[in-house]
């Protein structure tokens, strides 16, 4: 399968400040690739890398084939942008706000732009400047849609909004995105957990992982073994073991490589026999508080 | 094309308020300014301020539009919707220079051709000219604005960029003050000329930029790049050495075009200034002289003056080239060399006499045409000129409008024993043989003036005080002949006078 989005050692720094370190990024066609991670990670500033808007500092990065340093013009007719810092014309209607948009892109569909405005009850004879937070989203949504774009980038498109808002917006964008590659970064992991097919961790400039949504929850999985008899902590646990703890004859901890028949095994070799043993699915947001904490007890 | 004149509609469409302003300020100002062409006295002064303030309010409009219409898709900031949509920078660039010239360029035209042919001279004629103006304009007013608006995101920021513009100007004009030999205009013309290509290509590359890159840091950096290289420039050009090359001394005598002598015959009193005189550090001393030996059809216009004074204690002192501003004509022998000399160096050498050595630095010109022509009723046509008239001033003069430009180098001339205007009761009859003249003296250059009106209106004014101190002046009338004479620039040289032990004090102006 090929990217949509790829980046080799992108890297950028604001005076002395390295707010992205060599991110390695591949997003595959069809994908909708959540970048996730706190406030202050370098989400924005890598997506502003990947539409052109700031050069990086090193690396490079490439849009639907096209290097992004070279992105400009007609090559945005397949790429959707939504930010919710970007700066709308807020003098206009919104109607008038797509009428102006239409003629730019040569894809534009007008049954599918009637559809948006429906869909996400947009007021089109109102400024743009007039609406809430929520509807100028919206607004922006629907203007970087209606075009059918290969690719959608979308930058904290859900911060701040009610939870019905944003459950609009992402039903919206998957019904009437459903031919495109989404990326959107959020520091929200629920919202993300609920439609995302890859998701990257970013933190501090540098991507901590990267991989498919499904193959990350597989992976992870909420150990607890009931034991005989009140078990000392082993100091040869195996290092895929996260956050051991116990509690009279309760042990739990966290499997950051479950296979059922290797970690069953495991189990045996360190604790010998084992009374009961459950293996529960964690969340996106479980798993990365996991691999937070994890990182702040090394530190 | 199409996307041009979509982002072309979009402007004009949000901007209508603007542009309403624009044009009914250009509007207004076309309809006042014919007046103007009338007698400057039998203007009301309300009028004469509206007249001024709506020739300098329509380019503020303009400036002012400009800076939206850019700001409109801004070119400074990661935050703006455009610049992820599929704009063409070429095509966005040309759509505001299409904005630019349907909505500034083309009304100022139309009007400037009204003008025109209502002030009684054909546009077709005049056409090279006043394309020339539009392009004044638009490398003075609408280049400046825009690059100004392109590495600015909003008002707040052109108020500041122009603040700063403004304490630029005032610095340069300080140390310009400040460097030795730069006030003689011929001197400037190369250092001026590299710093005006400067900032042109400059202005020029900094909108191209921004709109290619939106680098706005980088286009900020090339401004005040240039900005500081002009004053660099400033300090590093060798003036007197310029000076030196332009005006050199003539290979023989006979080839100097005036003769200069001190004119030792003249009482040396000290004279009193009609008017205060401000006096820092500096005393002012005239010195007569004694013109002669000039070709009846020149005329020398001295245009920088060079002192050293040596005095007879061995105190010396010696001035850089200063602005001359004497027009030695062939009808008058005698003249005053301005002097201003340190005033502590004036009073340590008192009464005694001194060696004074003077360089003039002249510009020799020659009678380009001469032509008669008789005062009418109303306006009368005078050739090269424009059309002229008599005004109904207490001081005879005539109120002359030129198409685009205005004479480079005009004496108007009327003499007494030719005038068929009767006196007056009461009033003393000018002398027989009586010369009055009149100049309109500028180095303007090129087919057009910078501005917005293709009308230059300039007043002859004809009066001149006789030795009792009193105004007097000639008495137009309708059939009186006046006497126009062009000048062409012939050459530049220098021409050196000593004058052997002169008591300064002598000739000190006193402050009354």
């Amino acid at each position: 399968m090929s990217s949509a989005i790829c980046t080799e050692n992108l890297s950028k720094k604001f005076r002395r400040v390295l707010a992205l370190n060599g991110l390695n990024l591949d997003v595959p066609e069809g994908a909708i690739y959540a970048l996730v991670g706190p406030n202050g990670a370098g989400k924005t500033t890598a997506i502003k890398i990947l539409m052109n808007i700031f050069p990086p500092t090193s690396g490079r990065a490439e849009m639907l084939g096209l290097e992004s340093k070279h992105l400009a013009g007609f090559a945005f007719t397949a790429i959707g942008y939504v930010s919710e810092n970007q700066e709308l014309p807020g003098w206009m209607r919104v109607g008038a706000f797509l009428s102006y948009l239409r003629p730019f892109y040569p894809s534009w569909d007008t049954d599918l732009e009637s559809q948006l405005v429906k869909q996400l009850d947009l007021p089109l004879d109102r400024q743009l400047r007039d609406l809430s937070r929520g509807m100028r989203m919206k607004a922006a949504l629907a203007s970087s849609l209606a075009y059918r774009p290969k690719l959608i980038i979308l930058d904290e498109p859900f911060g701040g909004l009610d939870p019905l808002v944003r459950d609009e917006l992402i039903e919206g964008l998957l019904e009437l995105a459903a031919d495109s590659t989404i990326f959107i970064s959020s520091h929200d992991l629920a919202e993300m957990e609920s439609f995302a097919s890859h998701v990257g961790y970013l933190e501090q400039g540098s991507l901590r992982f990267s991989e498919e949504l499904a193959a990350l929850s597989a992976r992870f999985r909420e150990v607890e073994l009931t034991l005989n008899a009140a078990p000392a902590l082993p100091a040869n646990f195996p290092g895929t073991w996260m956050h051991l703890s116990t509690s009279a004859v309760v042990v739990r901890f966290v499997e950051s490589r479950f296979d059922s028949e290797r970690t069953s095994l495991e189990i045996a070799r360190v604790f010998g026999e084992v009374r009961d043993v459950t293996f529960s699915p964690m969340s996106l947001r479980s798993i990365f508080l996991t691999m937070a904490r994890a990182k702040q007890s090394l530190v | 094309m199409n996307q041009i004149l979509h982002i072309f509609r979009k402007d004009a469409r949000r901007h209508w308020p603007e542009i309403a302003i624009s044009l009914s300020l250009l509007l207004a100002f076309a309809w006042r300014e014919p007046r103007n062409w009338r007698s400057q006295s039998t203007i009301e002064p309300l009028s004469q301020f509206l007249s001024g303030a709506l020739a300098v309010l329509v380019p503020v409009a303009w400036s002012f539009l400009i800076v939206r219409i850019v700001h409109a898709e801004s070119l400074v900031g990661d935050r703006q919707f455009w610049i992820t949509r599929p704009y063409q920078w070429k095509k966005l660039l040309a759509a505001k220079i299409l904005f630019l010239a349907v909505f500034m360029n083309a009304p100022l035209l139309i009007a400037d051709v009204i003008l025109l042919a209502k002030a009684g001279f054909s546009p077709t004629r005049h056409l090279p000219g006043l394309l020339y103006m539009q392009l004044l304009m638009t490398v003075f007013l609408f280049l400046p604005s825009s690059a100004l608006a392109s590495v600015t995101a909003n008002i707040s920021q052109v108020l500041l960029a122009v603040l700063g513009i403004v304490l630029y100007l005032i610095g340069v004009a300080a140390l310009s003050s400040e460097i030795p030999n730069s006030q003689i205009s011929s001197a400037d013309l190369i250092p001026g000329s590299i710093e005006f290509a400067i900032l042109i290509a400059v202005l020029l590359v900094t909108v191209v930029l921004q709109y290619a890159r939106r680098e706005s840091f980088r286009s900020r950096v090339l401004l005040i790049g240039a900005a500081l290289s002009i004053l660099v420039i400033m300090v590093v050009t060798p003036y007197g050495t310029i000076i030196a090359h332009i005006y050199q001394p003539p290979a023989s005598a006979q080839e100097q075009p005036v003769q200069l002598s001190f004119d030792s015959a003249k009482t040396p009193k000290p004279l009193k200034q009609r008017f205060p005189i401000r006096e820092n550090e500096d005393a002012y001393i005239h010195i007569p002289l004694l013109v002669s030996g000039m070709a009846k059809d020149s005329l020398v216009a001295v245009d920088g003056t060079r002192f050293t004074v040596d005095s007879s204690g061995g105190a010396k002192w010696s001035s850089n080239w200063r602005p001359g501003g004497l027009l030695l004509t062939p009808d008058k022998d005698h003249d005053d060399a301005s002097l201003q000399i340190g005033k502590r160096f004036l009073e340590m050498i008192g009464a005694s006499p001194a060696n004074v050595h003077i360089s003039f630095a002249l510009t020799v010109f020659r009678e380009a045409s001469v032509r008669k022509v008789i005062v009418a009723a109303g306006d009368f046509a005078v050739p090269d000129v424009g059309l002229c008239r008599m005004t109904a001033s207490e001081w005879s003069s005539i109120l002359c409008r030129s198409p685009l430009r205005r004479p480079s180098y005009l004496k108007v001339s009327t003499s007494s024993s030719e005038s068929p205007c009767p006196h007056s009761e009461g009033e003393k009859p000018s002398p027989a043989g009586k010369i009055w003249n009149a100049w309109e003296w500028s180095s303007e250059s090129g087919p057009a003036e910078l501005g917005i009106s293709p009308m230059q209106v300039f007043s002859l004014q004809f009066w001149e005080r006789n030795d009792a101190g009193e105004l007097t002046s000639p008495r137009f009338c309708q059939g009186a002949p006046l006497t126009f004479t062009t000048f062409e620039r012939v050459r530049q040289t220098r021409a050196d006078l000593d004058i052997s032990g002169i008591k300064l004090s002598d000739y000190r102006l006193l402050v009354p």
